[in-house]
This record gives structure tokens, sequence and C-alpha cells, in this order.
């Protein structure tokens, strides 16, 4: 038998693994979807000719975590008894494994004993993927097909030699064909090295023993985490989250979850989640899971991420909804719009077994595009920008919410103000916290954030189109108590007569001076606002974030001077607390 | 010529080195004192001893001391720097805390934030606002800006940053900020960002220039404080601090600017790495420091250091050029522990000097890597730390069992399995500087240093394939002897964004003739100087791009010709390549930053060469122990004495050579030869 020192040698080595492929991924990529916004991963996975477990991955974008483990269980169902050394596969069709069509699943077969065993893999974002619009976003889809081109598994290479036929047909669909196969290549010498690496540790330990350490890998994650649902009280316990719209007609989108926990196994249901929807927000299981997953890793985050950890869940995802549509529902957008909703969901029903693990884990993210002529480099511009939608952090027990993104959304890095004044012809008057922003709490959420820009140095107006806003009617939810957050919205033509409030969806072109406005919410507190630690209060209230109104209406919390008046916070405490439990 | 001196502070000890005008060489290691200038102090009575003077008569003899420090590190560490206000665009105040939406972890939701060195309180915006090109769209409100000082002063700041957006094209409204705070509380101390960190991006650029502001009074009234013992005691030369950028600088350059001495301590180390890789003809080397916490690794590529731009440093973000270090929580003092699942784990958790592993006996009952050392027969229980301390093998055992008895195994199975643990951890940090950045390690010798650094080489070249191991004598000194040799530098940057049809060669001219002009006058007096070299180079990316490739710029005259630059961005493109395994030679490159680098050559320190004594070190001998090899179990290896050992002998493994203040583990299949340069070369037979 191994040792168990040879198995956390192993299981180390298989972690270098993985993100050594994905810093060859993200170095050699040529689109700023992999080199900058990081918006790809890798994994290795196990085969045993019948079931795929992955054994460790990368960390970047957890939204890939599922999403690649079900596109490579998909290819390996489709080839199973035929694969060769050599091969590439590939996968884009999201209704073979995956979340969205834009992103591309690449694995490679590394054989031992005549059988394959190993898959280092990757997955990324890919800029075009076909459809009607340049950068494959197509808010008028109802359909996948109107998404982009559906690759389902394919072999890109065939016994060590490229499918010509096959490169031809997956360059052909695209608008960008240098970035497309730059970025195809960076997949295929990800995966090699994958091997390569793969290949050294077996010469190293032989067959036998690295087989018997991931079989020890996966199980110890297993053990591990059936130890903490075991110490979880049995029940069933429920949650829900809503999304504003389908950006298609259809409101209020509900996902509905109801988790029961029986001994040390878990049953994720999420029965009564709206139906599908005409809009491009539906999640395809792999989606779907990847946030059920994220929650889970995010209450247990010492506990090493593979197949392992999620052998203890069942999940039951009705057919024919917005967490299980059926093709060829549109599914574009679902990884944020309802993909945060599931995860909330899942936080918002799992605050009732462990509260004190749970927190936001989503992001709210609104997508503020902008394009029109930059004089100064005599050239056509066309921008997205993150800054108006930096926060979804919310507070967790022994910690308020800070920064920008919620912790397992946190892979991307926001463009400097100034980088971006520099590229494009825009000026930012304003990008901070406000007061009162931040969602009340005994640890309160991430203040909310205003950011005001508007053209600049322009000979003709800027198109805006702001066509994706999350949180504007329901906002990321608080826990155990806490509020919820502040909520985003946005108003063109700001600060003068013809301002207004985007509902839903806003085109059209802002002047130089006209002024675009955003409010990024944050996300919700964790704990009774009225239990929050008075000296915490004062303390956000001389940073101000939080005004002396506030502190008494919503943290119940009365100064004299510059100091907390114990007394009079005790019975204004009081007061609201009954005022409430009458309600 | 007088003697010259080199210091390293350490958290533990105060390494002291002096070399005299017959290349004489003394060192001396004392204990490191609260008050720092004390333990120098000690450190060079004790070395002024070693040459037969006074500590007043040695330090009147003594042209130059250059010193290392890490008050900065720890300053930042302990969050203990001085209270500090910041004055910056009105409408951007938060740009600190949003941090572009890093976090350190992706996992953890209750993550803590970091520690606040200026409150959102002490963060005043004030009207102003400059464009991309220089233009003033909002003139600077002098009323706010007075009312902002009054208010830094009632908070009782000591330290006040400023910076305004883009600041770095047009300065004046922070230099007038400067005159008002002159005006109104001028025994505040001010960090101006356009002056510090002239460089694109608001974060990088804020976050620099309020942890100046944050260590620099701090160290500041510490170097005076030192420079006055000094004097005091008839010092009359310079006094040099070590800079991040692996040279070194006058004391006063420092006084204004303590964030570029926050690898004061690990640059010494470095240089002297070089300069003995160089003796032994390495130019390529891996440099593994390996202390009580932590395991620093570090790459030199032709007898160059590795310059990064984008370290944290206790989570502030800090874009001055650095040696880059790489660093992981793997040291002696490592503890061992088993997780939920009953799986071994080693680190980041350190058990410091205090209790320190439980082998010191100081109160530690947690098992350490230096506990398994003991257990394995690497380390003298009866000589450890130059023969001061004595290591309690039972207690080393005991602490042992508490993960032994859970995972069923004898003692000396979970000793070595800490050991593998351990070294496993830091063969991947030797791949995340080579392998993962297209480097293949096996190219590079391996130099190792630090106390435990020696012991663990051994195992690190056989798992990555690596021919040389290169370990220092005097390896306990060894920082402060790369401070003797360190070189002056100064390294300078300012912003200039253009795509390449844009460039106007007379501004980048204008530009880096500012930029030398600024680092001459802050070299200061250059008596010492033999030859000043200046590097430049710049930052180009891709338009579209966020991040940029540094190219080195080749030109031999004052001025940048079309010619250069043309061949800088054909140089860009194969640079590009060379990183990222790609480029796009049609896409238009632009310039982001301009670099200079000036560099005043020292007289160099010539140490002796010792002639080849013969082969045979059976006079070094002191003796035999059973010591524990995977391959072999325990069994009877010779140990030696290295202060015995002499240039020219070859000691095959298995053996131990125990030096005062480190042993390196020779491993089977492995030898050693202590070359001309007192430099134990050790060879691996493949």
């Amino acid at each position: 038998m191994v040792d168990v020192i040879t198995c956390e040698v192993i299981r180390d080595y298989m972690e270098t693994v993985a993100s050594e492929i994905f810093r060859t991924l993200i170095r050699s990529a040529m689109s700023v979807m992999f080199n900058e916004a990081h918006d790809c991963s890798a994994g290795v996975f196990y085969y045993d000719g019948e079931e795929v477990n992955l054994i460790s991955r990368a960390n970047s974008m957890p939204v890939h975590l599922y999403g690649c483990f079900s596109s490579v269980k998909e290819c390996l169902k489709y080839f199973k008894g035929d694969l060769n050394d050599g091969d590439v596969i590939l996968v884009s069709d999201p209704y073979h494994g995956g979340t969205h069509i834009c992103d591309y699943t690449m694995l490679k077969p590394v054989f031992y004993q005549g059988k394959p065993i190993f898959f280092p893999s990757v997955r990324g974002h890919f800029l075009d993927v076909g459809a009607p619009y340049p950068g494959s976003a197509n808010p008028m889809a109802t359909e996948v097909h109107q998404e982009g081109f559906r690759f389902p598994p394919l072999k890109v290479y065939e016994k060590g030699e490229l499918r010509r036929d096959v490169w031809q047909m997956l360059v052909a669909n695209t608008r960008l064909k240098h970035i497309y196969e730059g970025d195809l290549n960076a997949m295929i010498g990800s995966c090699r090295v994958g091997e390569n690496r793969l290949q050294r540790l077996v010469a190293k330990y032989g067959f036998d023993i690295v087989l018997e350490a991931v079989h020890y890998i996966l199980d110890a994650s297993e053990r591990k985490f059936r130890n903490e649902i075991s110490k979880w009280p049995d029940g069933t316990y429920s949650g829900q989250s809503v999304l504003d719209t389908d950006f298609h007609g259809q409101k209020d989108i509900n996902v509905n979850v109801k988790i029961t926990v029986q001994g040390d196994g878990i049953v994720v249901d999420f029965s009564g989640s709206h139906p599908q929807t005409q809009g491009l927000i539906n999640s395809v299981p792999g989606n779907t899971l990847s946030y059920v997953f994220m929650a889970f890793t995010a209450l247990c985050p010492d506990i090493p991420v593979n197949s392992g950890f999620f052998r203890p869940i069942r999940t039951i995802l009705p057919e024919g909804s917005v967490v299980n549509p059926h093709s060829p529902a549109p599914a574009a957008i679902a990884t944020i719009c309802i993909g945060a909703d599931i995860g909330e969901a899942m936080m918002n029903a799992l605050a009732k077994l462990a509260p004190e693990r749970v927190g936001t884990i989503s992001l709210d993210l609104c997508i503020f595009g902008a394009w029109g002529m930059d004089p100064r480099y005599q050239s056509f511009f066309v921008t997205y920008d993150y800054n108006g939608s930096p926060i979804s952090t919310g507070g967790a027990l022994g910690c308020d919410g800070w920064g920008g993104w919620a912790a397992p959304v946190s892979a991307v890095q926001m463009e400097s103000m100034e980088q971006m004044e520099t590229k494009y012809p825009l000026l930012y008057l304003q990008g901070e916290y406000v007061m009162d922003g931040a969602a009340p709490g005994k640890w309160r959420g991430a203040p909310a954030f205003h950011m005001q820009r508007t053209p600049y140095g322009v000979a003709s107006p800027v198109m805006h189109d702001i066509w994706i806003q999350k949180s504007t009617r329901y906002a990321l939810k608080g826990y155990a108590g806490g509020a919820p957050g502040r909520g985003n919205y946005s108003i063109v033509y700001f600060d003068s007569p013809k301002g207004f409030k985007v509902d839903g969806h806003f085109m059209g072109p802002l002047d130089g001076g006209e002024i675009v406005f955003f409010q990024s919410g944050g996300g919700g507190g964790w704990g009774s606002p009225l239990e929050r630690d008075p000296k915490l209060v004062l303390q956000d209230i001389q940073n101000e974030l939080v005004s002396t109104e506030a502190a008494r209406s919503e943290y119940g919390v009365v100064l004299t001077g510059d100091c907390v008046d114990e007394e009079k916070t005790a019975e204004l405490r009081n007061a609201l607390k009954n005022k409430k439990d009458i309600q | 010529m007088g003697y010259r001196i080199g210091i390293d502070v350490g958290g533990t000890f105060t390494d002291c080195v002096a070399i005299d005008a017959n290349l004489r060489i003394e060192t001396a290691k004392v204990p490191t004192e609260t008050d720092e200038a004390e333990g120098i102090f000690n450190g060079i009575s004790l070395l002024g001893s070693h040459f037969g003077h006074s500590a007043d008569a040695f330090l009147s003899q003594s042209e130059i001391i250059v010193l290392g420090t890490t008050v900065v590190t720890n300053t930042m560490l302990e969050y203990s720097g001085s209270p500090t206000g910041l004055i910056t665009t009105k409408g951007f105040r938060d740009i600190i805390e949003l941090r572009r939406g890093y976090k350190e972890s992706m996992f953890d939701i209750r993550l803590e934030a970091p520690f606040q060195i200026v409150p959102r309180q002490k963060r005043i915006g004030v009207s102003e606002r400059v464009d991309y090109s220089g233009r003033v769209i909002t003139e600077l409100n002098q009323d706010e800006v007075k009312d902002a000082v009054r208010r830094l002063k009632e908070l009782r700041v000591e330290s006040i940053a400023v910076c305004f957006l883009f600041s770095f094209v047009s300065p004046k409204h922070e230099k007038r900020v400067r005159e008002i705070i002159k005006e109104i509380y001028p025994e505040a101390y001010v960090t101006l960002s356009s002056e510090l960190l002239p460089q694109i991006r608001e974060f990088e650029r804020v976050s620099t220039t309020i942890v100046n502001a944050y260590v620099t009074p701090k160290l500041s009234r510490y170097l005076e404080r030192l420079e006055a013992k000094l004097s005091r005691h008839r010092f009359s030369g310079e006094l040099f601090i070590m800079q991040s950028n692996g040279g070194m600088m006058g004391v006063d350059y420092t006084k204004t600017r303590g964030v570029e001495a926050v690898l004061s301590g690990p640059s010494g180390g470095i240089v002297a790495s070089i300069y003995r890789g160089q003796q032994s003809r390495q130019n390529n080397l891996i440099t593994v420091d390996m202390g009580g916490t932590s395991y620093d690794v570090c790459l030199i590529q032709d007898a160059k250091p590795e310059i990064g731009i984008d370290a944290w440093i206790s989570r502030y973000r800090i874009a001055i050029p650095m040696i880059d270090i790489h660093t992981i929580g793997a040291g002696g003092g490592s503890i061992a522990w088993l997780d939920q699942a009953g799986g071994l784990r080693v680190g980041p958790r350190s058990a410091g000097a205090v209790p320190g592993p439980a082998c010191y006996m100081r109160g530690g009952i947690e098992p350490t890597v230096t506990d398994a050392d003991l257990i394995l027969g690497y380390l003298n229980p009866d000589y450890f730390l130059n023969g001061k301390m004595i290591l309690d093998k039972c207690a080393a055992e005991r602490a042992i069992c508490r993960i032994a008895d859970p995972l069923k195994m004898d003692i000396v199975t979970a000793a070595h399995g800490i050991f593998k643990i351990v070294n496993n951890a830091m063969t991947n940090a030797i791949r995340y500087v080579s392998i993962s950045r297209g480097r293949d390690p096996r190219d590079y010798a391996l130099m190792a240093f630090g106390g435990a650094g020696p012991i663990h080489a051994g195992m690190q070249v056989k798992d990555l394939g690596i021919r040389t191991i290169v370990v220092p004598r005097n390896a306990g000194v060894f920082s402060a002897i790369g401070n003797l040799v360190s070189n002056l530098k100064i390294s300078k940057v300012h912003s200039y964004v253009r795509r390449k049809d844009q460039v106007d060669l007379d501004e980048v001219n204008a530009l880096f003739m500012k930029m030398m002009k600024d680092a001459e006058a802050q070299l200061g007096k250059k008596e010492k100087v033999k030859e000043i070299i200046i590097e430049r180079s710049m930052d180009v990316r891709y338009v579209g791009q966020v991040q940029e490739v540094i190219v080195p710029i080749q030109s031999r005259t004052q001025r940048v010709t079309d010619v250069n630059l043309a061949n800088t961005f054909r140089d860009f493109h194969q640079l590009h390549y060379k990183l990222y395994a790609f480029n796009r030679p049609d896409e238009p490159p632009e310039i982001v930053n301009l670099r200079l680098d000036m560099i005043g050559l020292c007289e160099e320190v010539h140490f002796r060469s010792i002639s080849f004594q013969g082969e045979n070190p059976e006079k070094a001998l002191k003796g035999k122990r059973q010591v524990y090899f995977e391959e072999t179990g325990f069994i009877e290896v010779p140990i030696y004495d290295g202060e015995k050992v002499e240039p020219g002998n070859l000691i095959g493994g298995p053996a131990i050579i125990e030096e005062p203040w480190t042993n390196i583990v020779i491993f089977p299949k492995q030898e050693a030869l202590l070359d001309q340069y007192m430099n134990y070369v050790v060879e691996v037979v493949t």
C-alpha cells in the first residue's frame, strides 16, 4: 500500500500540474479573455474507462469548475472506446456539458498500459464564436443556434495528426481567425505541458502508485466533506432567489432550492424553479452545478476540490426549467444572470443549516458597452467597463464586506481609470464608496460604489449600450438577519433635465459632457445590524461610511458627541428589536 | 584605503563583515537588539576587536558602512508605521480599498480586509483634475487643500501622502499641495506620488505612495539615531543602505524613500549570490534562502537578478522595481500538522524563533522541520548555531509522535515524511520561478544558503535534475558580504503613453535626460564611484493589452535615436514571443513607461583566493553518525568540521559537513569540493 506521505506529495504535484497548465494558457493565449480577464481554467482528470474524476484544478473563475467537468464527461461518453494516443478533443456546445457556447473545453488523453487514464484539460471563453454580432453577444437570441456555432465533441487531432478539415471548419466560424487560432493553439500547447508533467510523475513513482494515490486523494476529499455534512443537522432547508428579467419580456424569474441533509449525504433539489424562458438566461446543468459546488466549496474552503468532494451531493434538476433547460434554449449570459441567483438561492438555504459559514459568492455584474470614434487615434473603439459595477462582496461572520467582487469571482482585474482615459475618449468624474451604501448587518456588506463617466474630447457622440443590468429590483441577499445590498441602477444624461433611470436596456448617444451614472450596490450584510459592535459603527461613522441618522435607524446606535452613548444605544436597540419582533 | 563594513540586520542576528586594505576579512554575529542601532554597534565593536581595535579606533579608520535593514519590512508586517494621511483627487479616495478587485484568496469568503494604513477618514479628496495629456480641467482648490491639511493635522497624522490622477503628466497640483503643507504643517513628512513613482495606474501609484509615507518617518528617525551614534564613535565615512533593486544608496536618499528599502535585507543575499556565483563561474543561478519561517527563491540570469514590478508586501501593492523574490512559508520552524482527513501537511505556520522547534527546548511542542532534520541525523544535537545551542532529540521525538501516532507510523518514517513534504513544496517554488516562466532549471546552478538551505538543497536538485549546488562558506554572514560588494543603483521610471506612430523622440530624450539628471543628483557624492553605467528601457505592449514587457534600449549615446527606437520595438516582438510564446509583429505596439537605471560601480572588492590543498579531507573528519537516507535507511556517515575543510578537498556523499551556521548534507551520489573562493560546489553524479 502506498503511504500517505507519497499521496500527499502526489496531490501537491497534481495541483501544481493544473496551475502550470493554467499559467501556460494565460501566458500563451492571444485574446484578452484569457490573458487579462483570466476567464479560463485548467484541470487534470482521471478516467477508469467508465467514470470521470476531477483530480485537481487551477485557481481561476469558479464558474468553470463544474462546467469543465461536465464537458469532459460528455466528451468521454461520446468517444468511449475510440480514444488514441495523440488525440485532442474539443467541445463547445452547452448542451454537451459546459455553461455557455463561448466556453471551449479541450482535453488530451494520456495513455498508460494501453488505456487512456489521465486527461489534462483546459477551458476558456472565446472572443468570437459566430452568431449575428461580433463578440457573440446577442441579446435578441431566443435559441442557442443564434448564440454561436455549436460544436459537439470532436477530435481536432487524431493519433497525433491534425484534422485539417475540422480545423478549417472551426476557423470558418469566427470573425477573429487570427486570435481564435492563437487561442486554440495555446490550449493544445497547455494540454501538452500537462501531458509532459504527468508522464514525469508516472516515470518517477510508477503507474500503480500514482493511481493508488489518486484514489486516496479523491477519497480524502470525500471523507472530509462527509465529516462536515454529518455535523450539520438532518433536515430540509429551502432557499430562493429572484432574477429581475430575462431581457426578453419575462420578469421575476425565481430559482428555488431545497437542500436535504441526511447523515453524511446531501440532496439538492431545484424543483419549483421557474420554467425555462425565451431570453438568454437559461442555465444548463454544467452551469447550475458550478454554482452548487461553488457554494459548498465556499463553506469548506480547506477541503481540496476534486470529484471526491462532489460525491456526497445528489442533485435534482427539473427538466425544462431555468436550471436545466431543453435544447435549444439560449444560455449566453446564464453564467451571471441566473447563475448568481442559483448561488444566492443555495446560500439562502445553507444559511439555515450553517449560518456561520455563509455569505455572498455571486457577482451581479452589469454590462456597460460604449463605442465611437476616438479623435486622438482616428480610430473606432469599443469598450466594456467593469468600473461601473465593481462591488459584490457581502459581510460574513467575523468580517465586513470589503474591496470589489466577492472572493470566488475575484479573478478579474479591473482596468485602471487612468489607463481607460488614455485608451478611450472618456473621463471619470467619480469612482468611490458612498455614505450609507453598505448593507447593514452585524458584519456589513461592502459599501455601494458610485461611478460617473462622460465622453471626453470627442467630435461625435459616443454610443452607450447598457444591456444587462442585474440587481435593479432584487439586490444581493443578506444572511442570518443581515440586510440585502443596496442594488444596482444607472442613470443616463445624469445631472441634466434629460436624465432618467435606465429600465432594463438603454442604447443611445452621449455627447462630450453628458454623464452616465452607475451605482454598484454591493453584497448583503451578515447578522442583525442591531448586534453590530457599536465601536465598529462609530468607526464607520468616522470613516464617513455610515451617517449618524443611519446609525440610529439601522444599527440602533446613539452618539453623544463623538462617543457611543451606551445607555441610549441599549434602549434604542431594545425598542427597535421589539418593533421588529412585532412585525 | 580604510575598512569597509557590511552589516545585515536580521530578525534574530545582526551579521557583520569587514575587509581591510590587505584583503583580510573578519566576521561577527551578534544578537539583534530591539533598537537595531544598538545591535549594529555591538557587531562593529566585535569586528573591531578582531582587528585589534577599539570600536572608536576601528570606526575612525572605516571608509564605508553598507547596511541591510529589515525595519521597513517589519514596519509593514507589524503595521507599526506613522499615522498617515492622504490628499487625493475628489471623488477617488477609495481606490486603495478597491485594489482593482484583487483578493488574496478566491475561496475564503471570510478573508478579512487588509488593515488600512490610511483609514478612510484620513483620506481627503480635494477639487482638482488633470486629463491624460496634462491639461488642467479643474484648477486646484487651494482652500480645500488648506482645510484638508488642517484636518489631518487635527487628526495628528505625522506623514502626508499626496496622489492626484495623472500627476505623472502634470505634477504641479501635487507640488502646490506640498507648499501649502509646508506653510500650515511644516513638521509633516510629505510624499508626492509624482516624485516617488511618476507612473500611470492610480491604484499602484497611490498604494506605493502611502506605503512610503507610512514607513519613512520611522526609518528616517532610526537612521538618524544610528548616524549620531556612529559619529559619536568617530565614524566619518559614508553610510549606505541596501535597496530593493539590488543596489545601495546613500543614507540621505533612504530618509525620504523608505519604500525602496523594503527588500533591503534580502537584497544583500542576492548580490552575494551573484558575486560568489561569478567566482565559481556560475552566472545562471537559482538562489534559495531557507530560514526559520520562509523559503525565498530568486532566479539569476547572466549574473543579473530578475527584477519585478508587481510585488505585494503585507497586503500592499508596491510598484517600484524590486528584486523578484518568490517566497513560500517553508522553513526550519514550519509546523507539521494533520488535516481533518488525516493528511500530513507542513507549514505555512511556523514556530519561529520563540518558542521555536520542540528540540530548542523553549516551550515549543509542535513538530517542525528542524525536529525532523534532527531525528534524521542531518543536525548535530551537540553542535548547533556555532555550538551555542544544544538540541534535545527526545523533545523532537515527542513532538513528532504527535503526528506519527495518529498516522500509525514510526517516528523516523513520520520525520522523513515531513522532510519529503517540505522538500516538495520548495521544489514547486523553484519550478514556479523557472519552468512556469519558460526556463529549464537544469540550465542553472542552485545556490543554497540560510540556516536550513544546504540541508535540503541536495533533495531539490534530485527532483529537478539540477547538476550543481553551490554553498557559500561564511554563509552565516552571507548577506552582509553582499552588502560589502554592492554598487550604487537608482531606478527611475516615468510614464510616457504613446502609440508607436505618435512617439516624439525629442520628448522621449527630454524625459530620459530629466531622469538622468535627477538620478545623478540623488546618487550623491561620487567619490567611491569608479564608473557610471546607465541602462534605459521601455515598458511596451500591444495596443489593447493590459500588461507590458520591459524592453532594454540598446543605445550607446545619451540620445535615443530613430534607429535605437526601431530596434527596441523589434526586440519587443522577440521578447514577447520568448515570454508568451506568441507575438503579433503586424500590430502596432505602444510605449507605457520609460525606465532608467543608473548604476555607480564602486571599487571592486577582491577576496583572496586560496590555492588548492590535497583532495583528502581527513583532517576535517570529526566523527561518524547515523544518518537517514531514503535509499539506504539509517547508515553511518562521516561528519566533517567545515572550518577545517581546505580548498581542494573532495567529500563524497553520503556525508555531512558541519559549518558554524549551517549543515551541508551531501546525499548519496553527490560529491562536494571546496573551491579556492570558499564555495562548496556539490556536483550530482548522474
